[in-house]
């Protein structure tokens, strides 16, 4: 079940109505399972058999937890608890792609031996769950939290229905105390909520589903048109488009998690206004970013140690970032120019130096913005060579006019179109607006007293000025 | 914030949202007005066209006449006769296309748009054009306005469909007043809330799954068709749709293989247009506007080659655009 579908409004407006009910008026036990349930119900709707996978490693996760806590400070117990949380994904996400790499392999060596396909498909959201579930563990053994003592509870924290799909990840220092807890929702947590959930929706159903359509045509095309202007254009339009997907996602799921009474941790900070590709990464999927360095950067740069051994550790750690996204070598590469980026950025303090000239920050932002645009071609292209041809194209310069295409090969005419670039600054400024602690900003908030009106005539619009329906991005991750 | 649920601004916005939503559900484009207004186009259209699209929403949702008569410069005139719903190739449908056509004019076209859908045994079955003429003419006769039934699926799909800005601020300002099919019987694409790529499998599945669907029990009469047109003097181009894989692991094992449709309609005279793979699809069936604009010049590019060059539609023909008489 996607947050932009019709079911999921019918489902939310009878969870929640059951939600508000009997939260207060029964224990945390009825809440974890009613929690549990509801997201069960949530997750296998389209596809049943998944809540088998998900139950698997829910269950997997809590015996471990208490394995681990029975004899604290054992790595094998540890090392066993991760292998049988990662062992579903890497089976599901990853045997096909190995096997194909093995064929290849062997066909360049001449062996004439090809293994078929396993075919299995990777349950939604799977690479969520199951770094919140490693996360769990690893957290468990160095005693940073107590295991859980009741199944549903831990099934409550890895499987509550808004993070399910596409995140945040959550750890359990962040949501164990809050089931804990379980306090009732307050107004004020409702209102923000609710404001949370329209602003994802806006920035899903109408930025980015708009322009969805208009890259996905550009992309699809049999040839990439050989326009530099063009494909400079989709470029930019694509880390608009997968920003507004996945924050607004995350924001569905923040305010959803509002209206349950618990605080989701945060996982964008405005990454396009970044003077610095590691200040990128401290703003762009926070919860993954983090769960990196703490997980895999922080031990292997530990271990390793010296200058070489931290750019190692940063290379492993961004080819892993890669590959969590996709088993296909478009990832993996994706990855890998983000750890080189970060390597030549730190080793060059370019962004220190330009930041220093007069215009310097607006001029690192600009530069950031566009180099992570670029980046993101090899992420979106279908495979590296057409990231390659579109790179040709676009530093070519041609001067190909591009009309036809959009006149006629594209949806590009829709005029909802004009609405777009306002309605990001408006949904980005407000960013600017709630985040900025300025008495000015407070003046404006306080001046709202309609606010209500406009989330109104927002919601509206995600229905009837909502672009082409389209999956969520990470969803498929 | 407290006291009563009203003094929140969360059920405030919640309330305001649902009243607004039932207000444009309520409003255009009403799915009734939208049916009738297909059926009575196709009803009422009398020997107006020199060209003439027929077949199902594959070709009824997008394919563009203006687009076809640019490539004509205009001297002639197109009619789109695409029939939503799982569409039929059947007498019925077909001597309705030919009826809007002009017999006095010298040079006719029809295209005939043949999909895994339109010729199988379960569209032979579908008699929904005659039942609807019959409930027009009934309608007429007693003096009060058709109607259509629509199943809810449909209905809430129609109701629900984005309507882009304009569609939105002109509801606003007319009540729902706008009528999405044109006179020529052009129905703009609208994006989807739903994947059509299930639905339309299931219903091929309904038929006996013993049974050979597409045999030559399912373009004998298409066939026969072509031939009669041809005595009439109408020249016939034809394009057979390929399934999407979706579609394809229902039809192909029951025998749909367009290269088998093509090679019989092409024996049978007709001009076999080869559908260009790049077509894209707004639900995994229909074509997205783009590709169906395309494919609109590219039809029209064929159907120019067919029809020798005038200058201008002759005067006297009947009154362009079309007077449908509906309200």
């Amino acid at each position: 079940m996607m947050f932009n579908s019709l079911t999921f409004v019918g489902f939310a407006a009878v969870f929640f109505a059951g939600w508000w009910l009997v939260r207060g008026r029964v224990g945390r036990p009825i809440a974890w399972s009613y929690l549990v349930v509801g997201s069960l119900v949530f997750y296998g709707w389209s596809r049943w058999t998944s809540t088998i996978v998900l139950a698997a490693i829910v269950l997997v996760s809590f015996g471990s937890g208490r394995l681990i806590a029975r004899w604290p400070g054992r790595r094998s117990v540890l090392a066993l608890a991760i292998a049988g949380v990662l062992g579903p994904l890497l089976v599901l996400k990853y045997l096909d792609f190995l096997i194909a790499q093995v064929n290849a392999l062997g066909e360049l060596a001449g062996a004439g031996v090809h293994v078929g396909a396993v075919g299995l498909a990777a349950p939604l959201g799977i690479s969520f769950f199951t770094l919140s579930a490693i996360s769990y563990a690893i957290d468990v053994h160095t005693e940073e939290i107590q295991p859980t003592r009741n199944v549903m509870e831990h099934a409550a924290f890895l499987a509550v229905f808004p993070v399910l799909i596409s995140g945040p990840i959550v750890r359990g220092h962040q949501v164990l105390p809050q089931l804990a807890e379980l306090p009732a929702t307050t107004a004020e947590q409702r209102w923000a909520g609710l404001k949370q959930i329209t602003y994802g929706l806006v920035k899903k159903c109408i930025i980015a589903d708009h322009i969805a359509g208009f890259t996905s045509e550009i992309y699809d095309l049999n040839a990439p048109p050989a326009s530099s202007g063009l494909w400079w254009f989709v470029t930019a339009l694509y880390a608009i488009q997968i920003y507004c997907d996945f924050s607004g996602y995350t924001d569905i799921a923040l305010g959803l998690g509002r209206w349950m009474g618990l605080a989701l941790p945060e996982n964008f900070r405005h990454p396009y206004l970044s003077t610095s590709i590691r200040e990128f990464w401290g703003r762009w999927n926070i919860s993954f970013s983090s769960w990196l360095r703490d997980y895999i950067y922080f031990p292997l740069a530990r271990v390793w140690g010296g200058k070489f051994g931290a750019v190692s550790a940063v290379m492993v750690t961004f080819v892993v970032s890669g590959l969590w996204h996709g088993a296909a070598w478009t990832f993996v590469v994706w990855g890998m120019l983000h750890g080189v980026l970060l390597i030549v950025e730190h080793w060059s303090g370019w962004d220190r130096r330009i930041k220093a000239l007069p215009g310097g920050r607006i001029l690192a932002t600009l530069i950031v913005f566009f180099t992570i645009s670029l980046v993101l071609v090899v992420f979106r292209a279908n495979d590296l060579g057409q990231a390659w041809s579109i790179f040709k194209i676009m530093f070519s310069f041609e001067r190909t006019p591009y009309s036809w295409v959009m006149r006629d090969r594209t949806s590009f005419h829709e005029p909802t179109w004009l609405l777009l670039p306002a309605v990001f600054v408006i949904v980005e400024a407000r960013h600017l607006v709630d985040f900025d602690s300025s008495k000015f900003a407070v003046a404006i908030r306080d001046r709202t007293k309609l606010g209500w009106v406009v989330i109104a005539l927002l919601l509206l619009a995600c229905v009837y000025l909502r672009g082409r329906a389209s999956p969520f991005i990470y969803a498929g991750f | 914030m407290g006291g009563t649920p009203w003094s929140e601004p969360t059920f405030r916005a919640l309330a305001l949202a649902g009243g607004l939503f039932a207000i444009w559900f309520g409003a255009g484009p009403f799915p009734q007005h939208q049916a009738e207004t297909q059926t009575q186009l196709r009803h009422e259209w009398r020997q107006c066209a020199d060209v003439v699209l027929v077949g199902d929403s594959e070709l009824g949702w997008g394919l563009h006449p203006e687009v076809i008569e640019d490539e004509l410069h205009g001297a002639y005139r197109v009619v789109n006769f695409g029939y939503l719903n799982i569409s039929l190739l059947n007498d019925a449908y077909m001597a309705g296309a030919e009826a809007v056509l002009d017999p006095g004019t010298p040079h006719r076209t029809m295209i005939i748009g043949v999909t895994s859908s339109n010729v199988s045994l379960l569209s032979a079955q579908n008699h929904r054009f005659e039942r609807e003429a019959r409930d027009i003419a009934a309608a007429r006769h007693a003096g009060h306005p058709p109607s259509v039934d629509l199943d809810w699926h449909d209905e809430l799909d129609l109701r629900l469909r984005p309507r882009g800005l304009c569609g939105l601020l002109w509801n606003l300002c007319s009540s729902g007043s706008q009528q999405p099919i044109g006179y020529n019987g052009h129905l703009p694409v609208f994006t989807s809330w739903h994947d059509e790529t299930a639905r339309i499998p299931e219903e091929i599945d309904t038929l006996n799954p013993e049974e050979p669907v597409y045999d030559e029990r399912t373009v004998e009469p298409l066939v026969r068709r072509i031939h009669e047109l041809h005595e009439h003097g109408i020249d016939v181009i034809a394009y057979v749709a390929p399934d999407i894989p979706a579609i394809a692991a229902v039809s192909g094992p029951r025998g749909y293989d367009p290269a088998w449709y093509e090679r019989r309609l092409r024996g049978a005279g007709a001009v076999v247009v080869a559908y260009p793979p790049d077509l894209t699809t707004f639900d995994g069936v229909h074509l997205d506007p783009p590709s169906a604009r395309r494919f609109s010049h590219l039809l029209g590019r064929v159907v120019a080659a067919a029809m020798p060059p005038r200058a201008a539609v002759p005067a006297g023909r009947c009154a362009w655009p079309l007077e449908t008489g509906h309200p």
